[in-house]
């Protein structure tokens, strides 16, 4: 799962660094970069007006303010000012450095089995694998997470929600506490748990994550999973935990249309979920509504404009829908989420999403540093911009560690509620 | 001929890459007719009555999105009068199927599920759909040469072609050999407005006729290949093959 702080990286306050020793070499390679990030504006960024920023007359402005850095990191400062000035999300310059601090953790997706949220300042666990290791030595949903491997994971929270910008803090922190929870399967983990009572202190196995391994196109090689279930009055739920393996979603969604008739509604539980195929928001929607001419959105490429349209299926439900989302929630999930809000055809319970709505892509510069810049725009049916704002759910619910420790899942309590009184 | 239905490629799966085109240089000459183009095209690839000969053909061969990395199977099925299935097989994404059957044209994939290409989209997948080649002047209300550019290092004849249905495309074939070297033509969809630009590459005997073996493509952006490495023309195709799949019979008896 590591290759998803990639995504957000850029959203971080850089960390400050001490000054590297900067000869005439590395002055090349800056003023490299510099050439290379202001090209690939001009040349890939999604509108070639830029918002009406004179590009050129910008290139005048900064080249000699990049001659004259007088280290890498004022260098890169400078070229981010220059950035700056397009005054968008997912565009930006990031030291090497913050890759390695990122990765300072353990290598390998290997799992004990939980996953968890960082929650006022602490990094609660929200679920545990059936048969993990972590179930097995009793880890429940609500223990809080003390320390890893002998480290404390307060300051690592506290110092990514200092650093990540606005609706990324739960994200990143979550994150970086999982990175150092999971590793190498050959390696135990040694975890300090408090489990509302007392601490404990477990050394757990790491075995394979759930679910099986998809791999498509350039995107990293991960894990995928996709569930169904049923409750009473029969509500039917469907969770995935990335928009990935378009057959296995469409066999699971089929599953869960089947006989309809007494449904009660749907639940579609995207908490965690951080995107992955753009399209399959798309046929996803296809399902909860047989009305032609809908989209969910509209994304902004330069020479194209691709609306986000939904396919009805031919056994699309009118039945209630209910969407379940959090501060893990990016990307695919987003899109998803916020066309069907706008549509008013799914009612959003959770907190708001982590707003990283926008396909980009990240390019290695010739001084080491990291590149991203935005491939496209995305504005939603009603016209929300969902990068950096997210999707507001209908109806806000936090977890919260006490609901937890007693079994509890209140935002899907929340949303069963909502469909019975439908 | 297979290669008409080519100009619908995936657009559900872009990720879009970027680039820049410079407007090629037009030179005002004395143009010869777009209807003495079409001929000629029709000539050098094998000539009117080779055309006549074949009632169907199967190409298979490889799609590429280098951007994506993503490389699939590709099998493409059409009949006359108008019948048409296109089946590229992606790794990880599952069987994405394009057909006419000769009244509608649809689409099937895992990801977004089946559409009725309706509108101009659905005119514009028909006309692509026409099997018989060698009678453009059935499909064209307009032909007309507009000018010479060059196109792949040769001096080509731009023409416009104006369908009797559907939006309007322009050819570009080479003066010198009369083959088609280029493609461009813009589709109205649901999805928006799409730009597509065909490179037509590496044209082979298949029988009495020239067919093109590579075709590489600029899709609202996006860069794709298309290698064929197997065409055959009147193979024992069933009917069948052409019938929309059962999602697709569904959205229509909705």
């Amino acid at each position: 799962m590591r290759h998803l702080f990639f995504t957000v990286i850029t959203s971080i306050t850089f960390f400050a660094f001490a000054q590297d020793s900067f000869d005439s070499g590395q002055k090349k390679l800056l003023l490299a970069s510099f050439e290379e990030v202001w090209a690939t504006v001009k040349d890939k960024h999604y509108d070639p007006d830029l918002g009406g920023v004179d590009w050129q007359k910008v290139y005048e402005e900064y080249k000699p303010r990049i001659e004259s850095a007088v280290s890498m990191d004022a260098g890169r400062n400078t070229i981010n000012e220059m950035l700056g000035l397009l005054k968008q999300t997912h565009i930006g310059v990031f030291p090497a450095k913050v890759y390695a601090d990122i990765e300072s953790g353990n290598t390998g997706d290997y799992t004990p089995g939980i996953d968890l949220r960082a929650l006022g300042g602490k990094a609660i666990v929200t679920t545990v694998d059936e048969n993990s290791p972590a179930a097995t030595a009793g880890v429940k949903p609500g223990w809080e997470v003390l320390k890893v491997d002998g480290k404390e994971v307060a300051p690592f929270i506290k110092r990514m929600e200092e650093h990540a910008r606005g609706l990324l803090k739960e994200l990143m922190a979550s994150r970086v506490v999982l990175g150092m929870i999971n590793g190498q399967p050959s390696e135990l983990v040694e975890i300090e748990f408090h489990d509302g009572r007392s601490t404990k202190l477990l050394k757990l196995d790491r075995i394979a994550p759930r679910g099986s391994k998809f791999k498509f196109g350039q995107m990293p090689e991960s894990y995928f999973w996709v569930e169904t279930s049923s409750m009473a009055e029969d509500i039917r739920i469907i969770r995935f935990n990335q928009w990935l393996n378009p057959e296995a979603v469409a066999s699971a969604f089929s599953k869960i249309m089947a006989d309809t008739e007494n449904t009660k509604g749907f639940i579609i539980d995207l908490r965690g979920n951080p995107g992955g195929i753009g399209g399959m928001a798309m046929g996803a929607a296809g399902w909860f509504t047989s009305q032609r001419g809908l989209k969910l959105g509209t994304m902004l490429m330069r020479g194209a404009t691709i609306n986000f349209i939904v396919n009805p299926r031919p056994n699309a439900t009118s039945a209630p829908l209910a969407v379940l989302v959090d501060g893990c929630s990016a990307s695919t999930t987003e899109i998803f989420a916020g066309g069907m809000q706008d549509l008013k055809r799914a009612r959003i319970f959770g907190t708001p999403t982590a707003g990283a709505a926008l396909p980009s892509a990240f390019v290695r510069l010739p001084n080491g540093d990291g590149f991203q810049y935005i491939m496209a725009n995305y504005i939603s049916e009603g016209g929300k911009q969902l990068e950096g704002s997210g999707v507001i759910p209908d109806e806000v619910v936090r977890l919260t560690q006490r609901e937890l420790l007693a079994g509890r899942d209140s935002v899907l309590d929340k949303a069963i509620a909502w469909i019975k009184t439908q | 001929m297979y290669k008409s239905g080519l100009f619908i490629c995936l657009l559900a799966l872009s990720v879009p890459l970027l680039y820049a085109q410079e407007a090629p240089q037009a030179t005002k000459v004395e143009l010869p007719s777009g209807e003495s183009i079409m001929d000629k095209y029709i000539e050098a690839t094998g000539g009117i009555e080779a055309y006549k000969k074949i009632k169907n053909s199967v190409a298979k061969g490889t799609m590429m999105m280098p951007a994506m990395g993503i490389s699939a199977n590709l099998t493409i099925y059409s009949a006359e009068p108008n019948l048409q299935l296109q089946e590229a097989e992606i790794p990880g994404m599952g069987k994405m199927l394009e057909g006419v059957d000769g009244k509608i044209a649809w689409s099937y994939n895992p990801m977004s599920g089946p559409s009725i290409k309706t509108g101009k989209e659905g005119d514009t997948a028909l006309l692509n759909a026409e099997f018989r080649e060698e009678n453009w002047r059935k499909k064209y209300s307009k032909i007309e040469a507009l000018a010479i550019e060059t196109v792949q290092g040769e001096e080509c004849y731009k023409v416009q072609l104006t369908p009797n249905a559907g939006d309007p495309r322009t050819s570009y074939y080479s003066i010198k050999s009369g083959l088609l070297l280029k493609h461009e033509a813009t589709t109205e969809s649901e999805i928006g407005t799409i730009t597509i630009e065909i490179l037509v590459k590496d044209y082979k005997k298949v029988g009495e006729l020239l067919m093109p073996h590579r075709m590489e493509q600029k899709v609202a952006g996006q860069e794709l290949t298309i290698v064929m490495t197997e065409i055959k023309n009147n193979v024992d195709i069933p009917k069948s093959t052409f019938d929309p799949p059962a999602e697709v019979k569904a959205l229509l008896n909705r």
